[in-house]
């Protein structure tokens, strides 16, 4: 059990469009509210998280009613939102709210399975929160945990793996076929949407010459604007003219151009005299090359129905990581509490260690008065090495019962009947 | 008191050659079940290789210490030096790429040539040159044949793991998870293992003519010239298909494939002369 830790939020899965672009806040807006939350007094810490499918506030506060409490203060800040009792937003209090964070950041809870923007995301909010210290020691050590668990969750497990975009897909046959394009040629045929969307994602994993083939000029032009201030990839512009010896100096060529479709001569001709594969990537509907062009040797060609077909079977397949990554969160979510419960320890603890060091000033004042300022020094010294050390390892032994829950180890408890402490009360 | 100590060596050599085995085929079945999950290869077995060729070579090296013999003097031990370089020539490909999706195979075929070994260790099997007077070139072809044989062995993994690959790609079945080498990296490590069966079986030829040029073998030469010829051919054919057209993939990983089975032939007539003492 947790005690203290609640959440409050929205996101796609109980709000629509219209509510979450409503509460969603800007980093700067976001670091405001927190701020003034974390004035009002009655939380102790207060983090928020907000991104395009989700806006959500962690809080830490010795009041029961945390939740109602932090979603009626969150609100003053959002003029408009719907009403505490609307049913948009989730609740969630202790444990539930911390394994909440874990599955938000490991994509278990996004829109798209396993996607890993987010992972950045919880760790802006972290790090806006430890900026206007608005975090503290809980939530400091649930978001690094929910980071790690992130981390590990797209390491150890398949749940980002594949593309689960046109754009990403295309990127993952990308890599299937070339270790790197770095020193090859990428074609962009188009400059449409959806073509700039591949373009990116192929852009993003190296492309040694990039080349935007396109009717109007503008357009292309405005698309390699976009992909050098994206991916910082410069692009070359030309027409459509002589488009088959274009298609022969690449290595990947996007086409999404409603120009009449390359027959499998046309590709034939493209591939004569080629030392390397072609990946042909068509976005077109219809269709910008034969469908048979796939049997010209070399020649590996996608169009979108094969595409979707990667996107289909890798959101299967990151489906299928959901049990795995559930039980890497457990383990996280464990972690996270053993320390809790330790942490539980602490203000026993400083109750013994300023007794303690209660008494060691209280006898230092047997010393002489007319005591040489080194002599002092040295036994003020001695005596804070000696009282550390006594306690040291009923310290460690305290921690670990604590958080262990081990029968055989002391606990805080059995410090403060031992000692006869009472909670940040020094003798 | 050397004497003494020569003959302990030899069962504990031959201990850990048996051992390798089992190792061999657990590492095999991590790295199979990993790539059936389409995960990672495992860590331990990721450890477990590299401490299983260590185990190998520390058993090669004992009992050829012991015997003060080259650890291939007969068709037991070869097996078992061929299955240790195969699992080597795994490792350094490994640490130089992410075939290790594939390393599955590599690991099954070592266990399975270090499993045919066993019976011949165990039982003693007699040195097929105990008689003859010792010979450095012998020794050197045979252990660089059997070297380019661990190459050709693992031209002809790369190149099924190739072929996989290209038939996946070309028929869009890529599913999620660990894909191991892009075709790009598969070409690259078939350039690599063909040039090194090549570097590895040149020199062996020219020491093969010294030493059995005029031995009980010579009437075989012609035929063991040719197939060792036309494993040069295969391999050379697929190291410039590789290198110079990477187009032609699915081509030269035949050639690769068609090496092994050459190879195969080759052993079927090399190994009746060696039993008989005729190499």
């Amino acid at each position: 059990m947790i005690r203290g830790l609640f959440h409050v939020g929205v996101d796609q899965h109980l709000a629509p469009l219209d509510v979450r672009e409503l509460v969603a806040q800007d980093a700067e807006t976001s670091a405001r509210i927190v701020a003034a939350m974390h004035a009002e007094g009655w939380a102790s810490e207060v983090a928020l998280l907000s991104t395009c499918n989700r806006t959500e506030l962690y809080v830490v506060t010795g009041e029961t009613d945390g939740a109602d409490l932090a979603l009626g203060a969150w609100l003053r800040h959002v003029p408009g939102a719907p009403a505490p009792n609307s049913g948009y937003y989730r609740r969630e209090h202790g444990l539930g709210a911390a394994l909440h964070l874990l599955r938000v950041t490991s994509g278990l809870e996004s829109a798209i399975l396993g996607e890993t923007e987010i992972q950045g995301q919880v760790r802006a909010a972290h790090e806006r929160g430890q900026k206007t210290a608005t975090v503290g020691p809980m939530l400091d050590r649930l978001f690094q945990t929910a980071l790690r668990a992130g981390k590990r969750a797209r390491h150890e497990t398949g749940l980002s793996a594949g593309g689960v975009s046109h754009g990403s897909a295309a990127a993952s046959v990308v890599r299937r076929i070339f270790d790197t394009l770095d020193d090859r040629g990428v074609l962009v045929v188009g400059a449409g949407q959806i073509a700039a969307q591949a373009a990116r994602a192929v852009a993003e994993i190296g492309a040694g010459h990039l080349v935007i083939a396109n009717r109007t000029a503008a357009r292309a032009e405005a698309l390699a604007d976009d992909l050098l201030a994206a991916t910082g990839r410069q692009a070359a512009v030309r027409g459509l003219d002589d488009l088959l010896a274009t298609i022969g100096k690449a290595h990947v060529a996007i086409l999404a151009t409603g120009a009449a479709p390359l027959s499998v001569a046309d590709i034939e001709t493209a591939m004569k005299r080629r030392r390397e594969p072609l990946l042909l990537i068509d976005l077109g509907v219809p269709r910008c090359v034969a469908t048979a062009a796939s049997a010209v040797r070399g020649v590996f060609l996608y169009d979108l129905e094969a595409l979707e077909q990667l996107v289909a079977g890798a959101l299967a397949s990151r489906r299928e990581s959901i049990p795995a990554v559930e039980a890497l969160l457990r383990e996280e979510l464990d972690e996270f509490t053993t320390w809790l419960r330790g942490r539980g320890a602490m203000p026993a603890l400083r109750s013994l260690h300023d007794w303690a060091e209660s008494i060691r000033a209280a006898e230092m004042r047997w010393l002489p008065a007319d005591a040489p300022p080194e002599t002092r020094e040295a036994v003020e010294r001695l005596t804070r090495r000696l009282v550390q050390r006594l306690l040291g390892r009923a310290t460690a032994r305290v921690v670990k019962g604590t958080s262990s829950e081990n029968s055989d180890l002391p606990t805080a408890e059995d410090l403060k009947s031992l000692f006869g402490l009472e909670e940040g009360e020094s003798r | 008191m050397a004497r003494a100590v020569a003959l302990t060596m030899v069962p504990m050599g031959v201990s850990l050659l048996v051992l390798v085995v089992a190792f061999y085929a657990a590492v095999a079945t991590g790295y199979l079940e990993a790539r059936r999950h389409r995960e990672p290869s495992p860590t331990w077995a990721r450890i477990a290789g590299p401490l299983s060729v260590a185990a190998h070579l520390l058993g090669l090296i004992l009992l050829s210490a012991a015997t003060a013999r080259s650890p291939f003097t007969t068709v037991s031990q070869s097996l078992s030096f061929l299955a240790f370089s195969l699992a080597a020539l795994y490792l350094l490909l490994e640490a130089t790429s992410r075939v290790a999706t594939h390393g599955g195979g590599f690991y099954a075929l070592a266990a399975l040539l270090a499993a045919l070994s066993v019976p011949g260790l165990v039982q003693g099997e007699p040195m097929a040159w105990a008689d003859a007077p010792r010979s450095v070139p012998r020794s050197l072809h045979i252990g660089l044949s059997l070297m380019s044989t661990a190459a050709v062995l693992a031209g002809g993994l790369l190149a099924l793991g190739y072929l996989g690959a290209y038939a996946r790609v070309k028929r869009h079945r890529l599913a999620g998870g660990a894909h191991g080498p892009s075709l790009d990296g598969f070409q690259r490590l078939l350039r690599r293992a063909s040039l090194l069966g090549i570097v590895l079986l040149t020199p062996a030829l020219v020491l093969g003519f010294r030493a059995y040029g005029s031995g009980a073998a010579a009437g075989k030469l012609p035929l063991l010239t040719a197939m060792i010829g036309a494993l040069l051919v295969l391999l050379i054919g697929a190291f410039i298909l590789w290198w110079r057209r990477p187009l032609r993939g699915p081509l030269a990983a035949w050639l690769n494939l068609l090496a092994v089975v050459v190879l195969v032939i080759g052993f079927g007539i090399v190994h009746p002369l060696v039993l008989r003492g005729g190499l």
